[in-house]
């Protein structure tokens, strides 16, 4: 409520208190570092920017967690038409040598880049709904009370969504050579 | 025969989005049932690309999430005292200067040789921040709470005068903002402003970064040439010579110069960063020089130093082809 009204010192407390969460949400969707310091800085600005917009009728997690979700995937967006199709020089270097038996380095970063193309490629409603759930972790009421959408809808942006990324990686081929770690 | 679950349940379940009674249906018929556990597996194949481990993705660092937290109040507060009633409205200038301020502020974060080197790659990566982690010296406590803390750390002093703080600091933004052709212009004018820069060789590497992001590839080689020409950083060079051999190869086609640029890398660079993918493209070399024996030999010397590379198989595959396509053209 003092964070509403205009009390930075509010605000800040708040965002310090979120930023774990917010990082983790970040780093979830993408994996270049240059990206998610970005990221996590407009994600700051567009909420100073926008909370005296906040209604206050869900949780300030949720918010700021939706806020994080879009500003995400406007960026990766921006970022994928800025850029060329993944090259191996893109494989960020902390998977080389780790965990190599399960699958590859380069493999998993190529299968992620992309599920993700798919995801920004998503219309604009389902792209948020997809990564409130996947990536923030959000549940399907919260997310029906910030988009207004039934529990039913959801689930069919959910599914839809799946299937397009699964059907994309099969396509490419990569999906048959993956192999589930031993969990 | 039509399966009597259908493949959204499957999913659904997939996600642990169905109730008790479904998903119990659900998990009945998928163990009795081929085509669905297929598609079960699948669903749980790609669930499982969507949700890697955190300690794979994390790459901010508290250090850096306060810093542009922080950062950012410093320039919300002093925007309150002058205009109390726009605290969350300062206009889009203010967000330019503190967009900017948080990226010399991040920049200022991390430890300076390391990140240039990566900026040679074209982006910074994850063995950067986790390098910064172990050994950056630059904020030693992550409550830093003003910009003069920050400008105070070694780095800062590193560099020096705050009006090339604030020229890079525009010129990263452009970059952040995808502004290559505007960087492409502003990174002369910044190196020649500030002639003797202890930075020119990260000014360098930005410059061959935006020059790879609109394809200008050959102005990319020049960048990289003069990026390791005016660096103290072994890393930095070694960045360089790597970056320009994907290039001469990928982009250029001049096999030659990028098979010689390779052998002297791998010869230079017993232990280097990006040895692994230097091999990658040797063997794609000598396939595209059709050797056939050579890319077989660089593949074994691949192997022997990277056994646990599956990227090793698809550069079988692809040597295999090249094989049956010289026989069938015999």
């Amino acid at each position: 409520m003092r964070a509403r009204k205009g009390d930075t010192d509010a605000l800040k407390q708040l965002l310090m208190t979120h930023n774990r969460l917010v990082q983790s949400i970040i780093a979830k969707m993408t994996r270049n570092a240059d990206l998610q310091k970005d990221i996590f800085q407009d994600t700051v600005i567009r909420v100073l920017n926008s909370m005296s917009g906040f209604k206050g009728n869900c949780k300030f997690s949720t918010w700021l967690y939706r806020i994080t979700v879009n500003v995400a995937l406007t960026t990766m967006a921006k970022e994928n038409r800025s850029k060329k199709e993944m090259n191996l020089d893109e494989v960020p270097q902390h998977f080389l040598g780790q965990d190599q038996t399960i699958v590859s380095a380069i493999e998993r970063k190529e299968m992620f880049a992309h599920a993700m193309d798919v995801v920004t490629k998503m219309p604009e409603g389902s792209k948020e709904i997809f990564s409130l759930f996947y990536f923030a972790d959000t549940s399907i009421d919260e997310i029906a009370k910030q988009t207004g959408k039934s529990g039913n809808a959801i689930k069919a942006v959910l599914f839809k969504g799946r299937k397009a990324i699964t059907s994309h990686l099969e396509k490419k081929g990569l999906l048959e050579a993956y192999e589930m770690p031993h969990t | 025969m039509k399966c009597p679950i259908p493949e959204k349940q499957i999913y659904l379940f997939c996600d642990n989005l169905l109730d008790e009674k479904n998903a119990a249906l659900a998990r009945d018929h998928i163990a009795s049932c081929e085509s669905c556990k297929h598609t079960f597996e699948e669903a749980r194949k790609s669930l499982r690309v969507l949700s890697q481990p955190a300690s794979e993705n994390g790459m901010l660092t508290d250090e850096i999430a306060e810093g542009v937290i922080d950062g950012l109040f410093i320039e919300n507060d002093s925007d309150k005292r002058a205009a109390p009633r726009r605290i969350f409205q300062f206009p889009k200038i203010g967000y330019g200067i503190a967009a900017a301020t948080v990226v010399a502020f991040a920049i200022g974060l991390s430890t300076p040789l390391m990140l240039r080197a990566f900026h040679v790659i074209g982006h910074v990566d994850a063995t950067v921040s986790a390098g910064n982690q172990k050994s950056a010296p630059t904020v030693s406590d992550s409550t830093v709470t003003t910009l003069d803390k920050a400008i105070e750390t070694p780095y800062r002093k590193h560099t020096t005068a705050q009006t090339r703080e604030t020229d890079y600091a525009a010129i990263r933004l452009m970059i952040r903002q995808g502004k290559y052709d505007s960087a492409i212009v502003a990174i002369p004018k910044y190196l020649a402003k500030h002639s003797a820069t202890d930075n020119a060789d990260m000014a360098y590497s930005d410059l061959a970064l935006c020059y790879c992001r609109t394809n200008k590839w050959v102005d990319a080689l020049d960048a990289f040439a003069k990026a390791s020409a005016t660096t103290a950083d072994s890393l930095v060079r070694e960045a360089a010579l790597h970056r320009t051999n994907s290039i001469l190869f990928t982009e250029l086609a001049r096999i030659d110069q990028a098979e010689t640029g390779i052998n002297t890398y791998l010869e230079k660079y017993p232990k280097g960063t990006w040895r692994e993918l230097e091999y990658i493209l040797l063997v794609r070399v000598k396939i595209a020089e059709k050797k056939h024996k050579e890319a077989i030999a660089t593949l074994k010397q691949f192997k022997l130093e990277f056994p646990q590379s599956r990227i090793a198989v698809n550069l079988h595959n692809e040597i295999k082809q090249m094989g049956k396509a010289q026989t069938a053209g015999r």
